[in-house]
């Protein structure tokens, strides 16, 4: 059974149904490369959505993340899906030095965004204050008991790591049930994908093939709003509290995992100019657009096509 | 509101990225570290050694802190082979979300 939603989309060498749906605040799209595997793709992406939103959602007041977040500094326990997601936040946390942090919560809070975004967009604020972030290492695991302690003020935001963790799980799960390909799970000619600043709206960008890896993009163009009389976005500094400087308006990693090239993604926005020298450092291609949209690439990008 | 403190932004920027210079080069000890492990143990890989740190060791109350994490990678790890140039009409599109 196709869904209605399903189409067929092409890349040089061959044709791939694929659907897409709203979930979590954004359009997933969910690209295999055998029929008869979308329909079952879908409805695992679909609960995985869901299992994440109720488990890693910072306004759901009945999701785990809110309970760890009222916990005010007691061991709370959670589920294996948040205990999952916040290991890997932390290990990105460590990776990037803190560029990336998932104790960013307070900081979004004082600057508005503190709701579900489209409650955001239109509120406006007059006053905003400066949160820096707690920091990683205050965060406590305890895998074996089931529970995460932070220190009481503090508070978890798992936007930089949730959605790229569920994309991991996903096309893992969908290859374990169905053995088809999801996206960065490379059928013969790899997969066409668009890069673009807004994941809604491709077409200015290039398109580039792969072959394995999983590609990741942040940009400071989406989830934009105005508060206290200036206009704000949502990757934060989480060392100043306040949005990163716009050196980079967009940065797209191609890299092992959703997780790791998300997070790079984010970090290099956050770090600025010497993001391109520390991605290439660790051998991640990548692609980072200025706000005038000059573009740099690292040595394993390819060049935009003519 | 208070003036964003841009030079001291600065100076923490450059304190941070000489941090996860040094994050690189543990990140390269210690996969050597893990190697020589799996070497010495007859090239056998549990599972909680991959790459990307899925196995995480627990400490001894059971807690996983960034400090206690001795088996995860503090790296990102690149895709084995790099994006090429592609011409036909993309399957997706990755944007910021």
């Amino acid at each position: 059974v196709i869904p209605r939603d399903a189409a067929l989309v092409s890349n040089r060498h061959e044709r791939f149904p694929a659907g897409s749906f709203e979930a979590i605040g954004v359009t997933n799209r969910i690209v295999v490369d055998s029929g008869d595997a979308l329909a079952l793709a879908l409805e695992i992406a679909r609960i995985e959505l869901d299992a994440l939103d109720r488990a890693c959602s910072r306004f759901r007041d009945d999701s785990d993340l809110a309970a760890v977040n009222r916990g005010s500094g007691s061991a709370v326990p959670v589920g294996p899906l948040l205990l999952a997601v916040v290991e890997a936040a932390v290990r990105v946390s460590e990776a990037t030095s803190g560029l990336v942090d998932p104790t960013v919560g307070p900081a979004l809070g004082a600057l508005g965004y503190d709701r579900d975004f489209r409650l955001v967009a239109g509120s406006a604020p007059g006053t905003i204050r400066l949160v820096p972030a707690t920091g990683w290492g205050c965060v406590r695991v305890d895998r074996r008991n089931g529970t995460i302690r932070i220190p009481r003020g503090a508070e978890l935001d798992l936007g930089a790591v949730a959605k790229a963790f569920s994309a991991d799980r996903i096309a893992s799960r969908v290859h374990a049930s169905t053995g088809a390909n999801v996206l960065a799970g490379a059928p013969p000619g790899g997969w066409a994908v668009a890069v673009a600043d807004d994941h809604r709206a491709p077409g200015h960008g290039p398109t580039v093939g792969l072959a394995d890896g999983r590609l990741a993009t942040s940009s400071t163009t989406v989830r934009r709003w105005r508060a206290g009389g200036r206009e704000l976005h949502h990757i934060v500094d989480p060392a100043s509290g306040l949005p990163a400087d716009e050196q980079w308006r967009t940065v797209s990693v191609a890299a092992a995992t959703c997780v790791d090239a998300n997070a790079a993604a984010t970090a290099a926005i956050v770090m600025g100019a010497d993001a391109p020298e520390w991605l290439e450092g660790m051998g991640l291609a990548a692609r980072l657009v200025r706000p005038d949209g000059t573009v740099t690439r690292t040595s394993r990008w390819p060049a935009d096509a003519a | 509101m208070a003036a964003t403190p841009i030079s001291a932004n600065r100076e923490l920027q450059q304190r941070r990225i000489s941090r996860a210079t040094k994050a690189i080069a543990v990140a390269s000890a210690t996969a050597t570290a893990i190697f020589g492990l799996v070497v010495a143990h007859g090239g056998k890989v549990s599972s909680g050694s991959t790459a990307n740190g899925g196995g995480a060791a627990a400490g001894d109350d059971g807690s996983v802190s960034s400090f206690e994490n001795g088996f995860s990678s503090p790296s990102l790890a690149p895709s084995q082979s790099a994006p090429s140039q592609s011409f036909g009409p993309p399957v997706a599109s990755s944007g910021g979300s």
